[in-house]
């Protein structure tokens, strides 16, 4: 998959991950894992952006002796995960075009 | 390679990360390694899971606080947002000090101009008049005593013997030198501490309303 989507896939994945629960970092990988693959080095700069960007908050639990930094949804981050249902919608239609070909032409006008 | 090491690796290629940005990658490695453990894995597959340091290094310093200050202005709603919450903000910071400099500029330039056209002529009209004042005011003040002097010597030199119609006229002319004086000191006293007063407080006015 060509990066820069990917980039922006992973993070509406995070988001989704954390949705109903709030979870942490290595359950978000486990729960990603059938669906995409996301490496650890990956996964801390995306959490990074998405507490910069007030789409989470965080707080830390201490877990077995060990600190866990726990990753809840904010309403910010929900409307991310609406934004992307829309555009992914939009998406489609534009995928089908670029399957077709130029045959139906008319669906792009109402794409656009 | 032991986890120890690729940490200890990592935190090294970290360096130029604020202090407290490393405490949290660190803090968010050994959670996640932990969580592995706990999982069953063993420590050199976890480590090698990671990947290389250097990788790993290279992914977190591209997204951190310092590759987001040094990089070109995106106009994208999420690193807006990201450089607001930031609280040393390049971005942010430096538009409006350039902007203030520059009406800066503009004002001081207007007002040496306004200064030189209308400022002070004027300026130098009320010194004029102030001055003018002033020293009728003085002028008057010393005519005033010197018709007191006058009309108080002439019926001294009269009762020495000193009779001249002369003598008369320096008394009347003394009196009513003291007279007219009298009356005309207090309001050019008065005419000066206003037009004194008053232009201060329009210079003070004028540059009130530049700021």
């Amino acid at each position: 998959m060509d990066a820069q989507m990917k980039k922006g896939l992973l993070e509406v994945c995070v988001l989704s991950a954390i949705r109903d629960e709030e979870s942490y970092g290595y359950k978000i990988i486990s729960e990603l894992e059938p669906y995409i693959k996301i490496s650890e080095s990956t996964l801390y700069p995306i959490l990074r952006r998405l507490e910069m960007s007030e789409a989470v908050t965080t707080h830390s639990v201490e877990h077995n002796g060990r600190l866990r930094k726990y990753f809840k949804i904010t309403d910010r981050g929900r409307a991310k995960i609406s934004e992307f249902i829309e555009d992914m919608e939009e998406f489609e239609r534009i995928s089908n075009f670029i399957t077709r070909g130029g045959k139906n032409s008319r669906r792009r006008k109402e794409v656009t | 390679m032991t986890y120890e090491s690729w940490e200890k690796e990592l935190v090294e290629r970290l360096d130029i990360l604020p202090k407290n940005e490393k405490e949290e990658i660190i803090s968010y490695y050994r959670e996640i390694y932990g969580d592995k453990l706990d999982a069953g894995e063993s420590e050199s597959k976890i480590v090698s899971t990671f990947g290389e340091p250097a990788l790993c290094a290279a992914k977190i310093l591209l997204e951190s606080s310092i590759a987001r200050k040094n990089a070109a202005p995106e106009v994208n709603e999420e690193t807006k947002i990201e450089e607001n919450s930031t609280p040393v903000s390049t971005k942010t910071s430096a538009k409006p000090k350039k902007r203030s400099a520059k009406s800066w500029a503009i004002a001081i330039t207007g007002w040496l101009f306004f200064a030189t056209l209308i400022l002070i002529p004027f300026a130098s009209a009320i010194i004029s008049v102030i001055a003018a004042l002033g020293a009728s005011t003085f002028t008057l003040a010393a005519l005033s005593v010197g018709g007191v002097i006058l009309a108080l010597g002439a019926p001294l030199g009269y009762l020495i013997g000193y009779t001249t119609p002369g003598v008369l006229a320096t008394f009347g002319s003394g009196l009513v030198a003291a007279g007219v004086c009298a009356i005309l000191t207090i309001p050019f006293y008065y005419l000066t501490k206003y037009i004194t007063v008053s232009s201060y407080k329009l210079a003070k006015y004028c540059f009130r309303r530049d700021k």
